[in-house]
């Protein structure tokens, strides 16, 4: 099909990274991105998703086109996952094995396709894609949509490797340091917890000091947790000196009284050490 | 036998550890006694308010089992744990306050005292 459109080739290369111009515009694409992600998985089945959006994750270089009828696109033969949208009629539109999208036939006015490319080895860690149509003007929809890895050797990161011990002793803020569930009746028992310790020191009704195994880094943390029951509100006991390494809380009804809950979550948020 | 520390307070209020006892939790390289007493010395370092504290270690069947007095539990290391009567907790003031804001005609300063302790009393 190529062959009916001789001119107006049009050779394309993604730029590569630049962490400090990002735009308003590049924060769009970024969200398009994500819902083409999305809108494909929904597409397949869930055994199918959990390799695929792990395909999708380690993506090399994502870009977006938009094909207009009439128009051809070449991409060069690699591992690649394309997806496309608006299609007005699928049956106007071919791909064959090797990532060629005909357009040629559609009546679509504009259709956009997400392609990934997720080959280890492209060439400069970009790929290209070659445009035929017999109206270069039509041209004028394609942009990059993001590039995890643009290195030509190694591998791209898999969130699949990222694990506890990571999250422990990782600086990243966004992340929860430490969190708790337990049983503040009778003897206070843990029913799962991270980064805490096994003992739970029971103080009085309601009252637990709980010890953090690997301790924050200041005393600067965050404490966001509930119990359940008549127990409506958690706080830190105010006569307990905030330290790094534990934190004594209070639970408490409406009425002010300390009480005991059979199930009491937390979560902690700050810096570590 | 689940083994737990009584730290007796400085203001004659009493704290309790409990440890995992599960053995299944045990390292394979350690006496049960032993990843038992390090979980507890754990305590101390960790928080302050225990460093320097009294305490026993002791099997929790031999701690008062009435959770309902938990509050008025005091005692030292010599003397043990002991139910405090003359403990009075923000809850029997509530009681107190309920109690004569129930009667047909509450005694107006009787109600202020109790509402007047309430504020004071920060935390049981």
């Amino acid at each position: 099909m190529a062959s009916q459109y001789p001119t107006g080739k049009k050779d394309f290369k993604p730029p590569v990274d630049h962490e400090d111009d990002i735009e308003a515009a590049d924060i769009i694409t970024l969200q398009e991105e994500n819902r083409a992600i999305q809108d494909f998985l929904g597409t397949v089945s869930k055994v199918q998703n959990i390799g695929l959006a792990k395909m999708l994750l380690n993506f090399r270089q994502a870009v977006a086109i938009n094909v207009t009828a009439g128009d051809t696109v070449q991409i060069p033969a690699q591992e690649m996952m394309i997806d496309q949208r608006a299609v007005r009629n699928t049956a106007d539109i071919s791909l064959d094995l090797n990532g060629n999208i005909d357009g040629s036939g559609s009546s679509a006015v504009s259709t956009t396709y997400y392609v990934y490319a997720v080959d280890d080895n492209v060439p400069g860690g970009t790929f290209s894609m070659s445009f035929r149509t017999s109206n270069a003007d039509n041209f004028t929809g394609e942009r990059m949509l993001g590039s995890v890895l643009t290195a030509t050797t190694g591998s791209p990161p898999d969130i699949d490797s990222i694990t506890d011990d990571d999250i422990a002793t990782s600086t990243n803020q966004k992340l929860c340091q430490a969190w708790g569930s337990f049983n503040g009746t009778g003897t206070p028992v843990y029913y799962d917890r991270f980064n805490m310790t096994s003992v739970i020191t029971d103080n009085g009704v309601g009252d637990y000091t709980l010890n953090i195994d690997t301790d924050m880094a200041n005393a600067n943390y965050v404490i966001v947790g509930m119990g359940g029951g008549s127990a409506q509100i958690l706080s830190r006991h105010s006569s307990a000196t905030v330290l790094k390494g534990s934190f004594r809380i209070v639970l408490r009804d409406f009425s002010g009284s300390a009480v005991d809950a059979d199930r009491i979550g937390f979560a902690v948020f700050g810096d570590v050490s | 036998m689940s083994i737990c520390r009584v730290w007796f307070r400085l203001d004659g209020k009493i704290s309790v550890s409990y440890p995992d006892t599960n053995p299944q939790n045990k390292p394979s390289d350690m006496a049960y006694r032993t990843w038992i007493t390090q979980q507890l010395d754990s305590v101390a370092e960790k928080s302050l308010e225990f460093s320097g504290l009294e305490y026993t270690d002791m099997d929790t069947s031999e701690l008062l089992q009435v959770r309902a007095d938990r509050n008025r539990w005091r005692g030292d290391k010599g003397t043990g744990i002991n139910i405090d009567k003359k403990v009075v907790l923000r809850q029997d003031l509530c009681s107190a306050l309920d109690k004569e804001l129930g009667k047909p005609e509450p005694d107006t300063i009787n109600v202020l005292r109790i509402q007047r302790k309430l504020n004071k009393q920060e935390h049981d």
